[in-house]
């Protein structure tokens, strides 16, 4: 688990493209005074990236810094997904976030063949087998791995069906939750509310940085009217100050903590958190 | 830090406040530029933000000595506590920034290995809402739950988001605070979606042994058991010693972890605290080695160096190993309750309720709070164990009505002391009731009428405001009327209840609903027979919850007739306890008996509640038209004779089951209560006195019809009238055991006999003051004042109470009495000292006899005595007891060959503890029968033909008591030491080691003088010389403190016999243990005696190798021995304490040493003279005259006249 009891903080990064790690961990590097670990996705949109598990276990090694790795149940059969969570565990990795995985024909292999073998819940529960020091047969593991099972939520969706996703996830042995972006600190404590008692949610934050961005968000998330009118009027510059006053006001709700999602800004991040880093 | 506090006892910090104000800061130290210009010096927390580096100094110099855990500098960091500086504003960045003080230093220290924690500090702010600062307005608050709850919920975010680990809600005095600390800890977890570990340490604020908000140690664990805490402990007030027995009632009890950080003792006059870091590691290594604790730190006073010693002090030792947490449902309200299997039936009082008492509710509507308060305590005098309260009436403000009259019975202590049932058909009532109530009350009731959101979030909400609720058989369709309904609702209610509200089983009451039967409607007549199946049911398939029941609502078809209504709740209850009910609403007064209901009537109701006739209920309507002229003979059929002889049977056969039945026929015939009392009550008591004074009843009997009496008169107190008073008494008499003293089962005894006998006894208790004493009896004018007391040093104080007396110029009559006193004692010591009566009383049985004579005949009675006394006098006077000058009765020590002296198996000090069962064939009875004033030895006693049966039924009654005991958690414990040891001259030297360098313990025994052809004895003749091997223990014994809880549990509840049968226990458990661990030591420990293989009565005889004297009796007559004996030993860990006069705490007690020497045996060292009084002074280094006051009763008569008449 990572230190929850202090305001937490994780940012996503990119995976490089290639087999260089550098970039990435310069990134790891540059961002390791200001958060507590950085998320590493796995094939995000279906692109493909260097191996998430891989990418984390170097951050881990290289740039000293916690790592969540994401895992989606598009690319592997269960076999795979144990024997790769089984070699990640040697190389120190401990952090799984569990996902769906988005759809092969978004991406650029829409030929590969989409598996989702088993889905996120079950791959929550797989990983608690592997804690058990059982295998996802039954069959006994000669020791027992000690992963977190972290899960992704989604704040806007229908309110009824947010609610039973979370607590299914919650059952199947989730003990940390990453949201989607919210924009407004009202929005998180409404599902905080909404779910009950539960496991700390890390609410997502996205510095938006114009109007059109702000309107393709706005067919799966809710932007306020007021910000899409601060970002036409001032740019870049209105959406950092919004989502700083935003970060600030989801630390005084008492909130355990934030996800960024900097979007390859990561020289923002000081000026993003400035108020929390008093 | 849970794996960690399994494993071994963790060092908290100590004091920051007081560290702060030794820097002597200047009022620029707490200033910042954005404060507002206002003197802000003293505001400690405050520093956080202006002076980090003298809080991380502090922090650091904490973590150096040694501490696992510090706390953060955030005490008084509220919005309440920081009003009075007008800082509320800066209480959220005060709080972070004290967090991550503490955080940073902390991780600075913190290895893999060692780990160090960070606790969130939570002060109990400056506010009560417990109580009100007015007395005028006992209602008035200056801080509501809401308030307080808002504000902590602000500091504990802010705490927890600086980086703390847990939460510390210390020095909490008011639980009804504390309980609104721990619902905003609630909050902030279900924000956060994380549960930060919570510690809550209260405290006590005086000798009561309760917080200030009144409550006892086990009530507060109670009110706070709905928070799954990690520990739970007690700190600032008091100092470590005094803290002992509360810490002891929390580890006995608490399934948490235990801590305590006391303050270094209690503030002196200039406001510094004087406990040494010495002394305070002392005392917390004691109560580490007795296992109390898991968590040790310092408050108030306390410095870096209290704690590196604190921290030496617990090194290595084992943690306190948590009980599992108790499976029975328990309740609070300042005092526990808890629903063991033993407790047949919680009755809760019904008559607080404006729906069903009109007088209530007369009084509510009218607003006379003042009579509605009454009521109320009119319920809990008669045997309420809960209150049922609701203010549901359509002209009323529920809400304010309810919240209004819970903050007036929180002023009185004798109401809140039994826990509430709120009563509220709606939710915001019963949710606003909760957050007035500092116990753990009941809810009454949730159901599932507006569907199971409903029901789950407000049981959660009950739960999270630290109530049980009371769920009621109705759903979403409506009040269930068959017994399927009822299951079905009931079971799905557990679940739902159980499995999404979190609510453990045990916090759950059914209430299946009794509803009315014969109303003349068919489906209605299986009512009673269906509450009994669902009761049945319940309690086999849902375990571990209650069922409850109003009562009341059964007979309403009955209305207007009594003794109907009565016989058929009666009837029910019996039936529904045999099913399984556990509490019902009741009206407290008016319980009947089923064994009290005539018979032809039982059938009938009976009929009616199984529904076995169709024409049940008419029959039972018809039966009250035909009976009304011929009731009291019907009843006389039942049993035998008019209700005035029933009532004398009743007193001289001590049987209180019809008791109040028959009070209350009596009452009726009589025409008032005044008349039964002083009619056939104070006659039958009478009978009862002469019959004992003609030695035809036995004490133990007398006790029984004294609680008779009793229950008798409780009963008719509610219908006296204002300014009756009860009893015409035969006289006022003050009773009292003296200063330094406290056995007091004699005194206890003569108390209730005397008050058998009319005369209105006010018993002061235990070590009370001269000055006490003489006050009380000025206060309430009485007719004599008795003395008791067991120890030598006693007999002075009554001297000096018998001195005082006479100063004051108060003529009434002095009574004396206890083990060591004694008649020649009375006339030569302390009758001298007055100029009117002093009575010896030798037993309880005379008591009675002497009393009388002496305020029936003042005058003839006191020079009666002074005639007697003078004789007696001058037959001591001419008592010559030829003495042997100390030198020569030294030679005339014996001389035996050098024993072989064993050494123990294993040297050094022992805790023990036993069980009742191993200690039963340890007991003597004997003098278990003389303390019942029932002589004659036992086994034989019990074949005794007049005294056997009683001696028979007592043995029974006292070996049933036993289980109980068992089963409420009595434990007597033990503690020795086995030492290499020396005889030096007529001292005894213990020492630390075989190496027998310097002694770590100096004994000093006295020689017998009087003169005689045997040799002198001293108890020094059983200990080789030094220069030879031979060793010496040291014990300590006490059945423990519990067991004079319970006795004094069982005597506020009107039963002296139970009281006096578990006291006289008491004593004959500590005898057994020091019996039992006596031959554990000879037969193992030291082993002297390995193959001893003794029958009871052998063992009873003593008739085993070696000794165990116990200072103050007569072989060391001595009782400031145990003082030192106390250096060496210990027994503070197992709860035992001496009085300034050597008597051991608890009275249930034995100290003594062990002599093994082959010749040793008991000896009384007898009269001594003037030049042993000084050699021994000398030897023990101390003045003659302080020897003296210890052994003044040793001097030999004509020695006496030379010593000075009264050694204070």
């Amino acid at each position: 688990m990572l230190p929850l009891t202090r305001f937490t903080v994780t940012v996503e990064l990119e995976t490089p493209r290639g087999p260089d790690p550098s970039s990435l961990l310069a990134s790891a590097k540059r961002v390791a005074p200001l958060v507590q670990a950085v998320n590493l996705p796995d094939n995000p949109m279906a692109k493909l990236r260097m191996s998430s598990l891989l990418a984390a276990a170097l951050v881990e090694s290289r740039a000293g810094l916690p790592a969540i790795a994401h895992l989606t149940c598009r690319d592997r059969n269960s076999l795979a997904l144990q024997a790769e969570l089984l070699g990640a565990h040697a190389l120190g990795l401990r952090r799984v976030l569990c996902l769906q995985g988005d759809p092969v024909e978004r991406g650029d292999h829409p030929m590969a063949k989409p598996v989702f073998e088993i889905g996120s819940d079950a791959l929550i529960q797989l990983i608690g087998h592997l804690n058990q020091s059982r295998n996802w047969s039954g069959k006994p593991l000669e020791a027992a791995t000690h992963f977190t099972a972290v899960a992704a939520c989604n704040p806007y969706g229908d309110p009824e069906h947010e609610r039973r996703r979370y607590l299914e996830k919650r059952e199947a042995g989730a003990e940390l939750f990453q949201a989607q972006p919210v924009f407004a600190a009202e929005d998180a404590l409404r599902y905080r509310d909404l779910v009950g008692e539960g496991p700390p949610i890390l609410f997502g934050v996205l510095p938006l940085r114009s109007r059109q961005a702000a309107e393709r968000m706005r067919s799966w998330t809710k932007v306020p009217e007021v910000l899409l009118h601060l970002l036409e009027r001032g740019g870049a510059q209105a959406g950092r100050d919004w989502t700083a006053q935003l970060i600030g006001d989801l630390w005084r709700a008492g909130l355990p903590g934030i996800h960024l999602y900097p979007m390859g800004h990561l020289e923002e991040l000081p000026a993003l958190l400035q108020e929390i880093s008093l | 830090m849970r794996d960690l506090l399994e494993r071994r006892i963790l060092l908290l910090d100590g004091a920051t406040g007081t560290m702060i104000q030794d820097q002597h800061l200047s009022a620029e130290d707490y200033r910042r530029s954005d404060f507002p210009e206002r003197p802000l010096q003293g505001d400690h927390d405050l520093l956080n933000l202006t002076r980090p580096d003298l809080i991380r100094d502090i922090h650091a110099a904490y973590l150096e000595a040694g501490a696992d855990c510090i706390e953060t500098n955030t005490f008084n960091a509220t919005k309440i506590a920081q009003a009075d500086y007008g800082m509320g504003a800066w209480v959220r960045e005060v709080n972070l920034a004290g967090a991550r003080l503490a955080r940073e230093v902390a991780d600075r220290f913190s290895t893999e290995q060692r780990p160090r924690f960070v606790l969130g500090a939570v002060g109990p702010t400056n506010r009560t809402a417990s109580m009100s600062p007015d007395v005028a307005n006992p209602a008035f608050r200056t801080v509501d739950f809401d308030q307080l709850v808002e504000c902590y919920d602000e500091q504990m975010g802010a705490l927890l988001q600086g980086g703390c680990d847990a939460l510390l809600i210390e020095t909490v005095f008011d639980t009804l605070n504390c309980k609104a600390a721990l619902y905003a800890a609630e909050l902030v977890a279900a924000r956060r979606g994380i549960r930060a570990p919570l510690l809550v340490s209260f405290t006590i604020t005086d000798a009561s042994g309760r917080t200030l908000s009144g409550q006892t140690p086990e009530a507060f664990l109670i009110s706070v058991s709905h928070a799954e805490l990690l520990c739970i402990g007690l700190n600032c007030a008091l100092g470590a010693d005094a803290l002992r027995p509360h810490l002891e009632t929390i580890s006995r009890l608490s399934p948490c972890f235990v801590s305590c950080h006391p303050n270094a003792g209690l503030p002196n006059a200039f406001g510094a605290y004087d406990d040494t870091p010495e002394r305070m590691a002392a005392s917390l290594g004691g109560f580490a080695r007795a296992g109390l604790l898991n968590i040790a730190g310092g408050c108030c006073g306390t410095t870096p160096e209290h704690i590196r010693q604190i921290g030496e002090a617990i090194r290595g030792l084992a943690p306190r190993r948590p009980p599992p947490p108790p499976p029975w449902p328990s309740f609070s309200g300042l005092e526990p309750l808890t629903v063991r299997p033993q407790i047949n039936f919680v009755n809760i009082g019904e008559r607080t309720n404006v729906t069903g008492s009109p007088r209530f509710a007369k009084a509510v509507l009218g607003g006379d709070f003042e009579a509605a308060v009454a009521i109320a305590r009119q319920q809990v005098d008669s045997g309420a164990q809960m209150l049922d309260i609701n203010m549901d009436e359509g002209m009323l403000d529920g809400k304010a009505a309810m919240e209004h009259f819970l903050k007036l019975l929180a002023a009185e202590p004798e109401i809140s002391r039994v826990p509430f049932v709120i009563d509220s058909s709606r939710w915001e009532i019963l949710h606003s009731a909760l957050k007035h109530v500092q116990g753990r009350p009941l809810v009454n009731s949730l159901s599932l009428k507006e569907g199971e959101e409903a029901l789950v979030a407000r049981a959660r909400e009950a739960k999270r405001l630290g109530a049980g609720v009371v769920v009621m058989a109705f759903d979403e369709r409506g009040q269930a009327d068959t017994l399927e309904r009822r299951i079905a609702i009931c079971q799905r209610s557990y679940q739902l209840l159980t499995e999404r509200a979190g609510l453990r089983s045990q916090d759950i009451v059914f209430d299946p609903n009794v509803l009315t039967i014969a109303t003349g409607l068919e489906e209605h007549n299986r009512y009673a027979i269906d509450f009994l199946e669902a009761t049945r049911w319940i309690k086999r398939h849902l375990p571990g919850s209650l069922v409850s029941g109003g009562v009341s609502n059964l007979s309403f078809a009955f209305r207007g007739q009594n003794q109907i209504r009565e016989a058929m709740h009666a009837a029910f209850l019996y039936h529904a306890i045999g099913a399984g009910l556990d509490m019902g609403i009741v009206n407290a007064g008016l319980l009947g008996n089923y064994a009290e209901i005539p018979v032809e009537l039982l059938e009938l109701v009976e009929d009616v509640l199984f529904d076995r006739r169709p024409d049940a209920a008419e029959r039972l309507t018809q039966y009250t038209q035909n009976q009304q002229p011929q009731r009291s003979q019907k009843q006389v059929s039942a049993r035998s004779g008019p209700v005035e002889e029933r009532l004398r049977q009743a007193l001289i056969s001590g049987d209180v089951s019809h008791i109040e039945a028959d009070a209350e026929e009596a009452r009726q015939q009589l025409g008032s209560p005044l008349a039964v009392i002083e009619g056939p009550l104070m006659g039958g008591m009478r009978e009862v006195g002469d019959l004992f004074g003609a030695g035809k009843m036995f004490l133990p009997q007398v006790v029984k019809s004294a609680r008779v009496m009793k229950r008798a008169v409780t009963y008719l107190t509610p219908y006296l009238e204002a300014g009756q008073s009860s009893q015409r008494s035969a006289g006022r008499i003050l009773l009292a055991t003296v200063k330094g003293d406290v056995h007091d089962i004699g005194k206890n005894i003569v108390g209730v006999v005397l008050a058998c006998n009319g005369y209105q006894v006010t018993d002061l208790g235990v070590m009370v003051p001269a000055e006490q004493i003489l006050a009380e009896a000025e206060r309430l004018r009485v007719d004599a004042v008795g003395l008791s007391g067991l120890i030598t040093p006693s007999l002075d104080e009554m001297v000096h109470v018998a001195q005082e007396m006479e100063r004051r110029g108060m003529q009434l009559p002095l009574l004396i009495g206890g083990a060591t006193t004694s008649r020649m004692h009375t006339a030569v010591r302390i009758a001298p000292a007055r100029s009117t009566a002093v009575a010896w009383v030798p037993d309880a049985s005379r008591a009675v006899s002497v009393v009388a004579h002496l305020l029936a005949d003042p005058a003839g009675s006191a020079s009666e005595l002074a005639g007697e006394q003078e004789l007696l006098r001058r037959q001591h006077r001419a008592k010559q007891v030829k003495l042997v000058p100390l030198a020569e009765a030294r030679q005339r020590a014996p001389q035996w060959p050098d024993p072989p002296a064993p050494r123990p198996a294993q040297l050094g000090r022992q805790l023990v503890h036993f069980t009742l069962a191993e200690l039963q064939p340890y007991i003597d009875w004997s003098p278990f029968f003389q303390a019942w004033s029932l002589r004659g030895r036992y086994p034989k006693i019990l074949e005794h033909p007049e005294i056997g049966p009683q001696a028979k039924q007592l043995l029974e009654d006292a070996v049933s008591a036993l289980e109980e005991l068992e089963a409420c958690g009595v434990e007597p414990k033990g503690v020795f030491g086995l030492y290499p040891a020396n005889r030096q001259g007529d001292d005894l030297l213990l020492y630390p080691s075989e190496e027998r360098g310097a002694p770590c313990l100096r004994l000093h025994t006295l020689r017998q003088q009087r003169h005689s052809e045997q040799p002198l004895l001293a108890l020094a003749d059983y200990l080789a010389p030094t220069g030879q091997p031979d060793y010496l223990g040291l014990f300590a014994v006490t059945a423990g403190a519990r067991i004079e809880e319970l006795a004094a549990q069982w005597r506020r509840q009107g039963d002296d016999y139970r009281a006096l049968l578990i006291q006289s226990l008491a004593d004959r458990l500590a005898e057994a243990s020091a019996e039992a661990l006596h031959a554990r030591v000879r037969r193992s420990d030291w082993g002297y005696a390995s193959q001893e293989s003794l029958d009871h009565s052998e063992l009873i005889g003593e008739r085993y190798q070696g000794i165990r004297p116990a200072p103050g009796y007569p072989a060391c007559p001595d009782h400031s021995e145990k003082f030192k004996i106390f250096e060496l030993l210990a027994p503070e860990e197992i709860g035992i304490c001496l009085t300034e006069s050597g008597a051991l705490r608890p009275a249930s007690s034995v100290c003594g040493l062990y002599f093994a020497h082959p010749q040793s045996r008991y000896f009384a060292v007898g009269p001594i003279g003037m030049d042993q009084v000084r050699d021994y002074a000398a030897r023990k280094g101390v003045s003659e005259e302080e020897a003296l006051r210890w052994l003044a009763v040793q001097l030999a008569p004509e020695q006496r006249e030379v010593a000075p008449p009264c050694s204070r």
